[in-house]
C-alpha cells in the first residue's frame, strides 16, 4: 500500500510537471501564431507594395520610352545652350521676316519639374500673309531641338490688311543630371 | 471465449463441499461437486479461480437469524443498533459479525420503526473460516452462513409469494430452513437426520410397524443435540437422531439391494423428517407469530421424491417441490441446482449479507479508492503525455512554419527593396516626362491655326485682336476680340451666332464663353462688338 501511494505522489508529480511543460508549449504555439499572424500580414503588405512598385515601374519605363535619349543629356553649361538657341533662331526665318527679338539675359534657375534654367525670349512682328507668321510660329515653337513654352501670342488688326504680332516664349534649359539619365536608355535595352 | 472461474465452497460439518464453475457470458457451466478434508487441495482449486464464494454451516450456537424492530434513527446507526442487539442475543462478551437488512417501515405503539432483518456471527468462527481462505483473500467474492446462501437461492430461482420451508437433505447432516420470498431467514436449523443419496428400491411392503419391528429399529432421542439455530436452546424442540444401523451404506451387499430394507429406511426417514417439520413449524409459529409455511422444497437427495410418495407429508405442506425452476436460469441444471443447492447456493448470495470482514472490507475500499486514484492518474498522465506529445509536435510545426514566413518575410523585404531600388532610380523621369510633355511633345497646331482662323472669318467679321495665353499641353487659352457688321443688333446677333457655330465646328477650337455687346452701347450702328473665349488644341483633342 505504502508503495502504491509513494507512486501516486510520484506519478503526481509528474503530472504536474507534465502539466506546467504542455502548459509552457501551449504558451509558446499561441505567442508564435500570433507572431506568424504578424508576420503574415507583413508579407501580405509587402507583396501588395511590390506589386505597386512594380506597376510604378511599368509606367515610369514606359514614360522613359516616351522620351528621346538625347533629350535626356541635359546642357552641361546653360550659357551654351542660350547661346545655341541664339544661333538657332538667326536664321533667315526669322531675320527674312522684320523680326524684332527681344530677350532677358541673366536666366532664372527653377527646380521643378526638373532642375533647368529659364529665359525669357519675346518676337515682334507684322504680316499679311498667314504663312508668313504660321512659318515663323513654326520654326520657334514647333521644333524638337530646344525646350521653348509660348508665354503669350498677341495678334492685332488694323485699319490695313497688316497684322501685327508679339510673341513672349519661354527658353528652358535643363540642368545635366548628376548621373546621366540617358544611360537608363541602355540599361533598358 | 474465456470465462470466469468460480470456486464455491461450503463448509459442513468439517467437510468441504465445493464445485468449479465457468461463468461465460453470464452463463454458468457447472462441474461435478465433490467434497473433500483438505484444506491443501482446495487451495490449489483457489490459486486457479477467479472468484470464491465462501459459505458455512456454522455451529448452533455461532449464529443467530433475528427480525427486530429498530428506531427510526439515521441508517449509518443501524449498524451499531444491530451489533448491540445480536451482543445481546448471544449473551456473550465476544466480538460478533452481524449484516443486516431494512424490510419495510412499520408502526410500533404510535411510533415509527425499521423492521429490520439480521444474521449475526460470532466472529471468532467467522474469522477462522475466513483465515483458512486468507491467503487468496483478495478473490473472495461472498461469505455467508449456509441457510442464507440457501434462501436466497429459492427465493431468486422459485420465486414463492410467501414464507417457504427448505429441507436439504445431505448424507451427513440435515438443513431446514424457513425463508421469505425476500430471500431472509426466519429459522434455520440442523438437525442429524442423513439419507443416502444411493437409489432405493421402494415396493409396497407389509406395514411399517411390523417391518419396523422386524429390523428392530429404536429410535434414539438425542436431547442434547437438539437445537436451533436461532439460539433459543431452552426452547428447543428435539431433534432426532436415526441409528446408524438403520442408515443405508454406500458398499454393495453381496446379496444386493434388499427393497424391505430400503422401505424400512424411507418410512423412518419420512417420520423424522415430519416429526423435524413439525418441531420447526411449531418454533416458528410461536416465534414469529406466524403461520406456517405450506410450501416445501424437498432438496438435495434424489430419493426425497420416491419417499414422498410412499410417505406422504401431512396435508399442511401442500405446496412440494423438489426442483427449482432453473431451466431458464443461467444454465444451471434443475438437478443439479436441487441436489446440490449446497455448494450453488453460493452464487446467489445477496449482497446486503455478505460477511467479509470489516478490516477486509475497509482494505478493499482503501484499495478501490488507491486503484481508481492511480487509474485516474495513469489516464491522467496518459492523456497528459498524449497532450504533451501533440503539443510538441504542433510547436515544432508552428516554429517551421514561423522559419518559413521569416523566410518569406526577408524575400518580400528583399523583393521590395530591390523594386523600390528601380522606381527609385526611374523616379526622375516623372519630371522629365512632365518637362519634355510641357515644352516638346505637346503642342497646338502653331504652323496652321492662323490660316484656320482667316478661314473661319466672314465678311461681316472683323477682328480686332487675337491673344494666346499660356498653356499646358496642347491647349491653350485664347481671346478673340473683333466687331460683326450688321443692318441692327439683331441681324450682328444671329451673324454672331452663325460666326460661332462655325469656330466651334472648327477641330483646332473651342469655344468656352462668348460675349455680345448689349443693344444700344455701340457708337456705330453698324458694328456691334463681341468677344469670344476659345481653346486652341490639336486636332483630335489633347493627346
Amino acid at each position: 500500500m505504502k508503495l502504491k501511494i509513494g507512486l501516486i505522489c510520484a506519478a503526481l508529480v509528474v503530472l504536474a510537471q507534465l502539466l506546467m511543460y504542455a502548459h509552457i508549449i501551449k504558451a509558446t504555439v499561441i505567442l508564435v501564431e500570433r507572431e506568424s499572424q504578424t508576420v503574415a500580414g507583413e508579407i501580405h503588405s509587402l507583396e501588395a507594395g511590390t506589386a505597386r512598385l512594380q506597376q510604378d515601374f511599368r509606367r515610369l519605363e514606359l514614360m522613359l520610352a516616351a522620351i528621346p535619349p538625347e533629350f535626356l543629356e541635359g546642357v552641361e553649361d546653360p550659357e551654351a545652350g542660350f547661346m545655341e538657341f541664339l544661333n538657332y533662331i538667326n536664321d533667315p526665318v526669322v531675320d527674312g521676316a522684320g523680326v524684332q527679338v527681344r530677350m532677358r539675359r541673366s536666366p532664372t534657375f527653377t527646380h521643378q519639374p526638373i532642375p533647368h534654367h529659364e529665359s525669357q525670349f519675346g518676337f515682334s512682328f507684322h504680316f499679311t500673309d498667314t504663312r508668313d507668321a504660321e512659318n515663323l510660329l513654326n520654326y520657334v515653337l514647333h521644333q524638337p531641338r530646344f525646350p521653348v513654352r509660348l508665354s503669350t501670342l498677341n495678334l492685332r488688326g488694323g485699319n490695313t490688311d497688316e497684322v501685327s504680332a508679339d510673341l513672349l516664349i519661354s527658353l528652358h534649359i535643363p540642368a545635366r543630371h548628376t548621373h546621366p539619365l540617358a544611360a537608363l536608355h541602355g540599361e533598358k535595352r | 471465449m474465456a470465462g470466469t472461474r468460480i470456486l464455491s465452497i461450503s463448509l459442513i460439518d468439517g467437510v468441504y463441499h465445493y464445485v468449479e464453475i465457468d461463468r461465460r457470458g453470464g452463463v454458468f457451466f457447472s462441474q461435478q461437486p465433490r467434497t473433500t478434508n483438505s484444506v491443501e487441495a482446495l487451495m490449489t482449486l483457489c490459486r486457479s479461480a477467479r472468484e470464491i464464494h465462501l459459505a458455512m454451516a456454522f455451529p448452533t450456537e455461532a449464529v443467530t437469524y433475528q427480525r427486530i424492530l429498530l428506531p427510526k434513527v439515521a441508517r449509518k446507526h443501524l449498524p451499531s443498533l444491530v451489533r448491540q442487539d445480536a451482543t445481546e442475543k448471544f449473551e456473550l462478551a465476544e466480538p460478533v459479525a452481524a449484516r443486516f437488512k431494512v424490510v419495510k417501515e412499520v408502526m410500533d405503539a404510535g411510533i415509527s420503526k425499521w423492521q429490520t432483518v439480521y444474521c449475526a456471527v460470532l466472529a471468532k468462527h467467522l474469522l477462522a473460516f475466513w483465515n483458512t481462505f486468507k491467503s487468496y483473500r483478495k478473490k473472495i467474492r461472498f461469505v455467508s452462513p449456509l441457510p442464507i446462501a440457501v434462501a436466497s437461492l429459492v427465493a431468486q430461482l422459485a420465486a414463492p409469494e410467501e414464507n417457504f420451508m427448505v429441507i436439504w437433505v445431505g448424507e451427513d447432516t440435515t438443513l431446514i430452513i424457513i425463508g421469505s420470498p425476500q430471500g431472509t431467514v426466519y429459522v434455520a436449523r440442523s438437525v442429524p437426520l442423513t439419507l443416502s443419496r444411493k437409489r432405493l428400491e421402494l415396493k409396497p411392503a407389509p406395514p411399517l410397524a411390523a417391518a419396523a419391528s422386524d429390523a428392530s429399529i429404536e429410535i434414539e432421542l438425542n436431547m442434547e443435540a437438539c437445537r436451533l439455530d436461532t439460539g433459543e436452546a431452552a426452547d428447543a424442540p428435539p431433534a432426532w437422531k436415526v441409528p446408524a444401523s438403520v442408515l443405508p451404506t454406500d458398499a454393495p451387499s453381496s446379496d444386493g439391494p434388499d427393497p424391505h430394507d430400503d422401505m424400512v429406511i424411507a418410512g423412518t426417514f419420512a417420520r423424522e423428517l415430519e416429526r423435524a417439520l413439525g418441531v420447526t413449524s411449531t418454533f416458528f409459529k410461536q416465534e414469529f407469530r406466524e403461520q406456517a409455511p405450506r410450501r416445501l422444497f424437498l432438496l438435495g437427495n434424489p430419493n426425497l421424491k420416491l419417499i414422498h410418495e410412499f410417505y406422504p407429508l401431512p396435508a399442511a405442506y401442500d405446496q412440494v417441490a423438489y426442483e427449482l425452476t432453473t431451466s431458464a436460469y443461467r444454465g444451471l441444471s434443475p438437478r443439479l441446482a436441487a441436489e446440490n443447492i449446497h455448494v450453488t447456493a453460493n452464487l446467489f448470495i445477496r449482497e446486503d449479507f455478505n460477511f467479509i470482514p470489516e478490516q477486509e472490507l475497509n482494505i478493499r475500499k482503501s484499495n478501490l479508492l488507491v486503484n481508481t486514484t492511480a487509474l485516474l492518474l495513469l489516464t491522467g498522465l496518459g492523456l497528459s503525455m498524449f497532450w504533451t506529445i501533440q503539443l510538441h509536435q504542433k510547436r515544432a510545426d508552428t516554429l517551421q512554419a514561423y522559419r518559413q514566413q521569416t523566410i518569406r518575410l526577408h524575400e518580400a523585404q528583399s523583393e521590395e527593396a530591390h523594386w523600390q531600388a528601380e522606381v527609385n532610380r526611374l523616379k526622375p523621369i516623372e519630371g522629365w516626362k512632365q518637362f519634355y510633355d510641357d515644352t516638346v511633345s505637346t503642342k497646338p497646331p502653331w504652323n496652321m491655326f492662323i490660316s484656320e482662323l482667316a478661314i473661319l472669318m466672314e465678311d461681316y467679321v472683323l477682328i480686332s485682336s487675337f491673344q494666346v495665353q499660356s498653356g499646358d499641353g496642347d491647349a491653350h487659352n485664347c481671346r478673340l476680340q473683333g466687331k460683326i457688321r450688321a443692318d441692327n443688333w439683331e441681324a450682328g446677333l444671329r451673324l454672331f451666332r452663325e460666326f460661332g457655330r462655325n469656330v466651334q465646328s472648327s477641330p483646332m477650337f473651342d469655344v468656352l464663353t462668348i460675349q455680345y455687346a448689349p443693344e444700344g452701347l455701340n457708337t456705330d450702328p453698324s458694328k456691334f462688338d463681341f468677344e469670344m473665349a476659345l481653346t486652341l488644341t490639336r486636332p483630335g483633342g489633347i493627346l
